[in-house]
């Protein structure tokens, strides 16, 4: 029995041991030894998004795929959550997060790289809406409710345009799906960005939606720099990220890809 | 209203039948864990030594009280970031719902081997049978009539959280379903054949464990 | 690595959650109670008269997960039917029919185990069908009754949880945002397990004391 203690307490330290020497490594160590790259699957189309045969198709796929390939590892990606997301890099989950939005909460945890595209924020609403959402402060009011993915940039838009509003919060969730919220009655407006996801939610959804300010015109809140996530202090990573990222820019291939992925019906459905 | 579009959704079954393959493993494999989690607590809980009863105590109300979603997620995230180990999705469902079910089954265990009457004990005593044999010949088979139709209904009752997997991403049944739903933008046709497909699989299952019931289903006056 | 502090000041909000949870276990409980006896008296009686959709949907709700009927009824009834039903609704009545669906195996078993001479007697009397069930038998049946519907209540308490996915704010959800805000799901999901576990244990050890109670040495769901 007590032989039993003391051989739990030698493996707990041992494990304490190998954590704590792990920390030390840089993340690209660690995945060159592990001969793994892991990324964080959330959901963002046409970024990242998962298909019932359980790979993932996207823009950040493709350059998460390049990326392996360079660092000479296969790629991992693990099933996330935004509300989650950012814990995962400290827990080890995942190497990076892709699909991020840059902003100031998050960078107090985490690291990101360089940003590679940009995207800006309209609100959304039914068009039979009752409660008056015509301008952007009308939103602001305790009786208006949004509908956002828990923990991501959406929600934190929703905070910043619309304090006195109500949130309610979603796991892994499309912008179709939070959508449909809407359309259904059972929240009053929605975080969508332009142009892609609102192009998206015109074409799907026509006119029982109303845009505010309107599709293609961004809202004034923060604009979503979207950026790889990764442990924080993690300098030989962010050398190399930012670095695999001017790669793709220089070489044109980031531009392909936007081009390839960015259109209604790539980020609909798979027909 | 009107179009319904079935014959797209059927494109994906080979999807959906991987997933019911999933479902059936991640049941199996927890129901497994479980038994055998169960069995080692029930004798722990016999045990007179604080140092077996407690922990045993404390496992099996915390783990038959707290949400099982609860427990996944906190496997998913709290066992890499603790020790460093990632289990993965499919096996954080399957520990945290092992441990989960262990705590269930072991009070049934208990239940069982509490039932069978003191009686049969002395008369094992009596008969100069040793402890060895008693269980063997005399107690543990009736405890294993006791507990073979609680453990069948609560079986079936908890093989159904093997759903909740779906919320840490692994690929049963349910989170397949949503996949393909999304994708398709027809959850009505898709949910509809989920549901179809969990009845149609744990349907025969529960048919089978009522059978089992009635057979050993103990007379109570 | 774990800092729980950090989290203490949010803790209200997190409590913030517990009507909204005790309204869906109350809800489901009760529309449960209230559709599981009459099918449970009907299938006692073994009169044909409970048609087999009756049936089926028992099974059905008895076999497949909650979580996939939450789902169901929140995404695919309002491209169906046209109904757009809120998620309090959609939990507590989904919750409810698989409340009921169990309850009625448990009611049917509690009546069914009433000694057939107990029918007899109260006809010889004079009582008519329904006043025999009424005054003679059903009384008589709560005393298997009480342990099973305490451990429903239970599992209903945990199952609320569901409503997380939904976007209800109850204890799940709310730790979900919260977990969101502050990047630490460990230390949340740690105290919401505590908050649950708070909630659950003293009806489980009341179930438990009546289990002892009634006499009835196994746990049966």
């Amino acid at each position: 029995m007590r032989r039993l203690a003391m051989f739990g307490a030698f493996l707990a330290l041992g494990l304490q041991g190998a954590f704590s020497v792990a920390q030390a490594q840089s993340t690209i160590d660690e995945v060159k030894q592990r001969g793994e790259l892991r990324i964080a699957g959330v959901l963002y189309r046409p970024l990242i998004s998962p298909r019932p045969s359980g790979e993932y198709v996207g823009i950040d796929v493709e350059l998460m795929k390049l990326m392996a390939a360079d660092l000479g590892v296969k790629l991992n990606i693990v099933n996330s959550e935004w509300a989650t997301a950012v814990a995962g890099i400290e827990a080890k989950k995942w190497d990076i997060v892709p699909a991020m939005c840059i902003t100031d909460k998050r960078k107090e945890v985490i690291d990101f790289s360089e940003s590679y595209i940009t995207i800006g924020a309209t609100l959304t609403t039914a068009a039979n809406n009752p409660k008056g959402l015509t301008t952007v402060a009308s939103f602001n009011r305790p009786e208006v409710v949004f509908a956002v993915p828990a923990g991501s940039w959406s929600e934190s838009v929703a905070k910043e345009v619309a304090p006195l509003a109500q949130i309610k919060g979603f796991g892994q969730s499309t912008s179709a799906d939070l959508i449909q919220e809407v359309v259904a009655g059972r929240a009053d407006a929605v975080v969508l960005d332009t142009p892609i996801q609102t192009t998206v939610a015109l074409d799907a959804f026509g006119d029982k939606i109303r845009i505010v300010p309107g599709h293609n015109k961004p809202l004034d809140v923060r604009a979503c720099k979207v950026g790889y996530g990764y442990r924080k202090g993690d300098t030989k990573m962010r050398d190399y990220v930012d670095g695999f990222i001017a790669k793709m820019r220089s070489s044109g291939k980031l531009e392909a890809l936007i081009t390839q992925y960015m259109k209604p019906d790539q980020i609909k459905a798979a027909n | 209203m009107g179009d319904f579009q079935f014959a797209r959704i059927f494109g994906y079954l080979p999807d959906f039948i991987r997933g019911v393959g999933v479902t059936f493993q991640l049941g199996l494999i927890s129901a497994s864990l479980g038994l055998v989690l169960g069995l080692v607590f029930a004798l722990m809980k016999f045990s007179r030594h604080p140092l077996l009863y407690w922990p045993s105590y404390v496992y099996i109300e915390f783990f038959r009280t707290t949400p099982p979603l609860v427990q996944i997620i906190w496997l998913y995230y709290g066992l890499p970031l603790l020790t460093g180990y990632d289990l993965g999705a499919f096996g954080s469902a399957a520990v945290a719902l092992g441990l989960n079910m262990g705590a269930f089954y072991a009070e049934i265990f208990r239940a069982g081997i509490v039932g069978v009457h003191r009686t049969q004990w002395q008369a094992a005593r009596v008969l100069g049978l040793n402890l060895t044999d008693t269980l063997r010949f005399i107690v543990l088979p009736q405890a294993v009539r006791n507990v073979l139709p609680p453990m069948g209904t609560t079986t079936i009752y908890l093989i159904k959280d093997t759903a909740l997997a779906s919320a840490i991403g692994t690929p049963e049944l349910l989170r397949i379903g949503q996949l393909v739903a999304v994708e398709t933008f027809r959850p009505v046709e898709t949910l509809t054949i989920v549901a179809m497909l969990y009845f149609a699989v744990t349907y025969p299952v529960a048919l089978l464990v009522d059978r089992l019931e009635r057979r050993f289903k103990v007379a109570r006056v | 690595m774990l800092r729980f502090d950090t989290i203490v000041g949010d803790i209200p909000y997190l409590l913030l959650g517990i009507p909204l949870t005790l309204a869906i276990t109350a809800v489901a409980f009760v529309v449960g109670i209230l559709v599981a006896l009459p099918i449970a008296i009907a299938r006692s009686a073994s009169v044909p008269v409970l048609s087999p959709v009756v049936r089926l949907l028992v099974d059905f709700f008895r076999t497949t997960p909650p979580l996939m009927h939450i789902v169901w009824a929140y995404y695919a009834l309002p491209v169906i039917a046209d109904i757009k039903l809120d998620a309090f609704t959609v939990v507590a009545g989904a919750l409810a029919c698989s409340a009921a669906a169990q309850m009625s195996e448990i009611f049917r078993g509690a009546i069914v185990a009433v000694p057939r001479g107990q029918w007899d007697a109260s006809q010889v009397i004079g009582l008519s069908y329904a006043q025999r069930l009424w005054w003679v038998i059903l009384p008589q049946s709560l005393r298997l009754i009480y342990a099973p519907a305490c451990n429903a209540l239970v599992s209903l308490l945990k199952q609320s949880s569901l409503a997380a996915v939904i976007a209800l704010p109850e204890i799940m959800n709310r730790g979900w945002l919260l977990a969101a805000q502050n990047f630490r799901p460990i230390e949340v999901l740690t105290t919401i397990a505590l908050i649950y576990f708070v909630l659950t244990w003293p009806l489980a050890l009341l179930a438990a004391y009546m289990e002892r109670r009634s006499g009835f040495a196994f746990r049966s769901d």
